[in-house]
């Protein structure tokens, strides 16, 4: 029987109960059914759970499916100085040590930054390669060291070096292509990012049965490219010893697959190292054969002789008054670099006379020498996939003095890229078509399933006929025989047609005597060309620096690797 | 209530002649509210739904969660065949190989073409029943009898 008291005490905590459960039901009530989207949408931004889903960038292959360019994972290694000085003297010591050991850093140089005081992090070394990142860890670990810090970080590599490098371009620190093919294909490169919506637990974890939201991350595509890089490397070979023999300021060179356009080589001296693009300069990062725009010299000879030929107002048998090496027109003269009372129309290509040359390409009214030099792509850019294309100067006739088209016609008054020049010379090669070149093979996705594929060769005008063009290149193949300026581009057992060009070079608005551009053009098999190639040397230095003695050389060099490499049969077989 | 009914019948059947009935056990007859078969089921069915939902649920994370791991797994893996890949390219690289045959003196050359054999047309070999020479030097004329 209770008595009165607890009769009160067990009606108090009754309604006690009663009283906080009615409360907490109102509130319930008032939560569930009120308008309460501020707190809703606080809770709900709490819950909610975003990330981003990264991909890789793709590779850059050439044509053998070497990887020339590629991501991978790096390792920043920091130290915390001020909590390793706190962890005593032992810590110290083997931080110092660990470091040392990996890392090859000098003992004094940490002592520096472990020295500086308030300092909560140092980096001691950046993209450090993971296997080494991983030799220090383990030591870490198995010394109990601590107070060293390793960050992993997605990073480019390009496993070549400089190889290809004005070609190749690079990505930089985004993962933003910035030159080269990285920058002219960063949209087919990059990846696309995803995104997953969902929802967390308590303990900060998605919860993947309340996802709203999942796009997959895409990886970027490879890019595969039509330089091979057996072939650039003896290109770049070739041009580094002549820059070396003759001191040059610098040297470029293009290799085209004379039928399809494809480029096999494109080398531009001094390069950089793509793995530290960030320590080379300006000069160093252009990419000469695009961006160069010089006199061509002499090497322009053959496009001319192939307009006249083409409008019959030639014959290779004729014979030209070369005026003894000094022709004076309008005033002004016109010299050869070895003099001749005449020549064949023939032998002024094979002996490379300026006077004959600029007597032949006069014949030709002002607007069809014009029109035949625009259809060879001069004053246009080639249109090749790669970035800071210059398109040259050749003025319009409107433009002209009374010198220019003589001048125009030995290589003079005009301003060309070694790839336009290579392109009109590879006209030739091909018939009298022009094949515009292009570096860009194919497209893959991550799985090798090709996506993207140019259609073929890149045609462009008919420059010249057929006949003509063969007729070019049989007086071209003259060049490289005996009493020919290009002899030292000749191959054994096959015939090179080529062009010799040596051309002043211009120098704040006037032509400087004494610097030059040395450059030899040209294909083979002459009868059947498989490859062409143009060569130019900037500025060699000593006492024979024509493009006979200096770029033909490398043109053989190039040649020689190039006709083994790929194969190419000699003539007769 | 069902009780009471059950009482009155037996009563109306046995008024005639009257037997002797065993008295019911009142404790053996269902106490309380008799719950509907149909609302009964209907909870069963939910309370399974309920919880194979809960039970599906937690296994779907628990996947998602073991895909997830398996995920980042496979992109570390690619990183790593990645580094691989950019070492070996680097190893193979030509200037690696001048390097390291300058490294050991080696030297290599092209052989001169003197010392190149070329596998000629192989339809005149044919063509003439094996009977001219396909391989031969530059120096040596095409279709020449075979020696």
């Amino acid at each position: 029987m209770m008595t009165r008291w607890q009769k009160v005490r067990c009606c108090a905590v009754g309604l006690f109960v009663i009283l906080f459960f009615a409360g907490l039901s109102a509130r319930v009530l008032y939560l569930q059914l009120g308008d309460h989207s501020d707190i809703k949408a606080e809770y709900d931004k709490r819950k909610q759970f975003t990330k981003t889903l990264s991909g890789m960038r793709g590779r850059i292959l050439d044509r053998n499916g070497y990887v020339l360019a590629l991501d991978v994972k790096k390792k920043h290694i920091g130290v915390d100085p001020v909590y390793i000085r706190k962890s005593g003297p032992t810590n110290t010591t083997a931080v110092i040590t660990s470091l040392t050991r990996h890392l090859h850093i000098e003992p004094a140089r940490i002592g520096g930054w472990l020295s500086q005081e308030n300092k909560r992090f140092q980096y001691v070394s950046k993209y450090v390669d993971s296997r080494q990142a991983a030799r220090l860890e383990q030591t870490l670990r198995t010394n109990n060291v601590r107070g060293v810090v390793v960050s992993e970080v997605n990073t480019r590599d390009y496993p070549h070096g400089s190889l290809m490098s004005h070609v190749i371009g690079y990505a930089n620190r985004e993962g933003v292509g910035s030159a080269g093919i990285e920058q002219r294909f960063n949209s087919s490169l990059k990846p696309l990012d995803g995104l997953r919506v969902s929802i967390k637990d308590g303990k900060r974890r998605e919860m993947a049965s309340r996802r709203s939201l999942n796009l997959e991350a895409r990886d970027g595509g490879d890019i595969v490219i039509t330089l091979d890089q057996f072939v650039q490397h003896a290109v770049e070979l070739s041009l580094e010893r002549a820059m070396k023999e003759y001191n040059a300021d610098g040297a470029w060179a293009v290799v085209l697959e004379s039928k399809s356009g494809r480029v096999l080589a494109m080398a531009s001296k001094p390069d950089y190292d793509l793995n530290t693009y960030f320590r080379s300069d300006a000069e160093e990062r252009r990419n000469l054969a695009l961006s160069a725009v010089y006199e061509p010299g002499s090497i322009m000879k053959p496009i001319v002789f192939a307009a006249v030929l083409n409008e019959g107002k030639v014959n290779p048998n004729e014979i030209i008054d070369t005026e003894y090496g000094t022709w004076y027109y309008r005033g002004r003269p016109i010299r050869d670099y070895h003099g001749y009372k005449e020549l064949t129309a023939a032998d002024v290509l094979k002996k490379s006379s300026n006077i004959g040359t600029a007597k032949i390409g006069l014949r030709l009214p002002r607007e069809v020498f014009y029109g035949y030099m625009r259809n060879f792509g001069f004053g246009d850019r080639t249109g090749v996939d790669l970035p800071g294309e210059e398109a040259g100067i050749f003025h319009k006739p409107s433009r002209w003095d009374g010198l220019t088209q003589s001048r125009v016609s030995y290589g003079h008054s005009i301003s060309v890229t070694a790839l336009q020049m290579v392109t009109a010379i590879n006209a030739i090669a091909n018939e009298g078509r022009v094949v515009y070149p292009y570096v860009l093979e194919e497209v893959r996705d991550r799985n090798g399933n090709v996506i993207r594929k140019p259609e073929g060769p890149r045609l462009g005008p008919q420059a010249v006929r057929p006949d003509v063009a063969r007729r070019v290149r049989s007086l071209m193949a003259r060049i490289t025989e005996k009493g020919g300026t290009g002899r030292r581009a000749a191959v054994k057992g096959y015939s090179v047609a080529g062009k010799t060009g040596t051309a002043e070079k211009i120098v704040n608005g006037r032509y400087v005597h004494d610097e030059n551009v040395a450059s030899f053009v040209g294909f083979l098999p002459a009868e059947n060309p498989v490859v062409t190639i143009l060569v130019s040397i900037d500025h060699p230095k000593g006492e024979k620096r024509t493009g006979g003695t200096v770029a033909a050389p490398v043109f053989k060099d190039i040649a020689e690797h190039v006709i083994r490499y790929l194969a190419i049969p000699p003539e007769g077989f | 209530m069902a009780a009471k009914r059950n009482t009155r019948s037996t009563s109306r059947r046995t008024s005639g002649k009257r037997k002797p009935v065993a008295r019911k056990n009142k404790r053996l007859q269902a106490q309380g509210m008799n719950i509907p078969v149909g609302l009964s089921a209907m909870i069963l069915v939910l309370t399974i739904l309920t919880l194979s939902s809960l039970w599906i649920s937690s296994g779907n994370d628990g996947l998602a969660s073991k895909i997830e791991l398996k995920k980042v797994e496979l992109k570390n893996l690619r990183g790593e065949v990645n580094e691989e890949e950019a070492r070996w390219n680097n190893l193979i690289s030509s200037s690696r190989i001048h390097q390291a045959m300058a490294k050991h003196d080696l030297q290599m050359t092209w052989p001169r073409p003197e010392q190149v054999v070329h596998v000629r047309d192989m339809n005149l070999w044919v063509a003439n029943e094996g009977r001219v020479n396909v391989y031969g030097r530059l120096d040596e004329p095409r279709g020449s009898p075979m020696p």
